[in-house]
């Protein structure tokens, strides 16, 4: 999407809900830092000042309007109201108090970032969303694996774009905020000790000359394979968790 | 005119570290305490820019404006040593000073390195007074450039050479105990300078029937008088106390064409250490991923703790973040009025780093906080 569309967008949103009533306009997401990665979506947060009902309704059809722009996009609402000023008591989805950081990050399309003035999160809470949410994607892809009916493209993309996420995650937990995904390779390296040259030669490639399985049996022996990296974060992340003494594991 | 207050120009690295804001840090605080003009010089010339693309440097000012706007620091203006305007004032500049017999040409001997990064003449060769000096070393009692490592060589040219020797005007410094070292190194200044370049030098000007090469250095530091032609006296300039010399150099070159160039209170700021444990992540001296992981309040709070002025030294330490994060929700201040005028040393008391440690403890064991007109800019919440 090119800087005209956005900015396209970023005017039909601000237009919408009037200039008064927008704190800003955030883009995140992949389209940001990953451009090349297919495929791609527009992650907006809007952040309005004052609630009306009408909001979502608004919103929606605004959604629809947007269907002439060439990418799918996937609008955030929130009021100004609903954000903590301590980072510690924020959420999206899956995402808890580490996506304040994130969200500093995101180009700010209109208005000013709010979560620039928002303190922390605090190192616990820190750590414990990025576990949470690794946790998350862990077993959300055992289910994939069981999962009877066919698995469709879509979630095949997705699986190889949350395989990079996690070691993004696992990279934030240490202090790093890297959203480029060969330098989150690059910088996740040193942590991959466990790993296996396979494993190694599997990311590798992820990130350069990777292509939808066409079999069944291939997408199967792919999807262990990201499996296989998730556990693997997932482990060190709760190795990490305990070290700190915030949690102990059954082992 | 405008009355203002600067700091001397920042290069700016690919990763802007937290001490480098400092200046700027200072600068934007006391012009809101104070109503002057913030005005903030940036170099976007010189051998650290080296091998970058013009829209490469611009996006790291780009950069380095979006971190101060991102830490509350505005800025009113920005100055830049590439500026046209400027540019093209060097040729009057220039012709002025040789008009008043300051600027000469002279044959002098010259050592000259293969980049061109050095061009020193024989007489500065053992100054540490020359600009050159930083990428200059020596082996077996042989000059060096440290950066294409090759000796430098002898030649014979012709030069622009400055008379050093600046008018001794009196400084208003503080904190004051830096007075003495600054007269000091104004009173020693006292070296031909070389202002002609050889080989390496972004601006040209023609004079005494030639075309020269400036000095990127010498095209700087004539600042003061640049600003003064767009309208911003400079009431008081902000330092770190490792830049005594270009503070000595461009205040000098300047008064040498603007007499009236003066009653400029210099403000020293403590050469301030942010430091990390080896294990504790983020790195507390990268500015961005101090914002980013804490947000702003946190990260003014520790770049505020800094600022001990009666030391020349200050280490700030990674742990003091985690105080300054459980400081930063306190959620019952009080705000004290500003009743009377500020002048420069009060201002400067009241932006004492202990006094921000203070401002921590107190919120962290308080309900409600007094603030200073300095603390409650600092822990402004509205967006």
């Amino acid at each position: 999407m090119s800087r005209e569309s956005l900015k396209k967008l970023s005017e039909k949103i601000v237009s919408t809900f009037g200039t008064n009533n927008i704190v800003c306009v955030l883009l995140h997401g992949s389209l940001l830092f990953n451009p090349h990665l297919i495929p791609q979506d527009v992650d907006l947060i809007i952040i309005l000042k004052k609630k009306s009902s009408g909001d979502c309704l608004k919103l929606r059809e605004l959604v629809i309007d947007l269907r002439m722009f060439e990418l799918p996009i996937h609008l955030h609402l929130i009021y100004l109201e609903e954000i903590p000023t301590n980072a510690d008591y924020f959420s999206i989805h899956t995402c808890g108090s580490f996506f304040v950081c994130h969200l500093r990050q995101a180009e700010t399309l209109f208005g000013k970032n709010i979560f620039d003035v928002v303190n922390g999160p605090s190192d616990y809470h820190l750590q414990l969303s990025l576990l949470q949410k690794v946790q998350q994607y862990t077993f959300q892809l055992r289910n994939l694996i069981f999962k009877i009916e066919p698995i469709s493209e879509k979630e095949i993309r997705q699986t190889r774009k949350r395989t990079i996420v996690v070691l993004k995650d696992l990279l934030m937990s240490q202090g790093s905020l890297i959203q480029e995904e060969s330098e989150i390779f690059s910088q996740a390296a040193k942590y991959l000790y466990d790993f296996s040259p396979k494993e190694l030669e599997f990311l590798q490639e992820l990130l350069t000359e990777w292509t939808v399985p066409s079999s069944s049996k291939d997408t199967l022996n792919f999807l262990q394979q990201c499996l296989a990296i998730h556990e693997q974060v997932y482990s060190l992340m709760r190795q990490q968790v305990s070290e700190n003494k915030k949690c102990r594991f059954f082992s | 005119m405008k009355n203002s207050i600067l700091c001397l120009p920042i290069t700016i690295p690919e990763k802007v570290k937290t001490g480098l804001v400092l200046t700027p840090f200072v600068v934007s605080a006391i012009s809101k305490l104070t109503g002057l003009a913030s005005v903030c010089c940036v170099n976007l010339t010189g051998h650290r820019y080296k091998n970058l693309e013009i829209n490469q440097i611009a996006q790291r000012f780009e950069n380095f404006q979006k971190l101060l706007y991102r830490l509350d620091s505005t800025i009113n203006h920005y100055w830049f040593d590439n500026n046209n305007s400027h540019a093209n004032r060097l040729q009057t500049y220039c012709e002025k000073l040789a008009t008043d017999g300051e600027l000469k040409v002279e044959n002098s001997q010259i050592f000259i390195c293969q980049c061109g990064a050095v061009e020193v003449l024989k007489d500065s060769l053992h100054s540490d007074w020359s600009m050159d000096y930083k990428v200059l070393y020596w082996k077996n009692e042989k000059a060096f450039c440290a950066l294409c490592d090759m000796p430098l060589e002898p030649k014979d040219e012709a030069c622009l050479i400055l008379k050093s020797n600046f008018k001794k005007t009196n400084l208003n410094v503080l904190p004051l105990f830096y007075l003495k070292e600054i007269e000091k190194l104004r009173k020693d200044f006292n070296y031909p300078l070389l202002i002609s370049r050889k080989k390496k030098g972004d601006r040209r000007i023609s004079l005494f029937g030639k075309t020269w090469q400036l000095d990127t250095d010498f095209c700087w530091s004539l600042l003061f008088c640049s600003l003064i032609e767009d309208g911003f006296y400079p009431s008081a300039v902000v330092i770190s106390n490792r830049s005594f010399k270009p503070l000595v150099w461009s205040l000098g070159i300047s008064q040498k064409l603007f007499a009236n160039l003066k009653d400029t209170t210099v403000i020293v700021t403590p050469f301030v250490k942010f430091e990390s444990d080896e294990s504790q992540h983020p790195n507390i001296n990268n500015l961005k991923e101090l914002v980013d992981r804490y947000g702003r309040l946190p990260t003014k709070l520790l770049v505020a703790s800094g600022l001990k002025w009666n030391q020349k030294e200050v280490i700030v330490n990674s742990n003091f973040i985690f105080w300054a994060l459980k400081a930063s929700d306190n959620k019952a201040l009080i705000s004290r009025p500003i009743d009377d005028i500020l002048s420069f040393p009060k201002i400067i008391n009241t932006m004492d780093g202990n006094l921000i440690n203070e401002l921590i403890t107190n919120l962290r064991r308080e309900t409600s906080v007094s603030l200073s007109p300095y603390q409650s800019l600092l822990i402004e919440r509205s967006i």
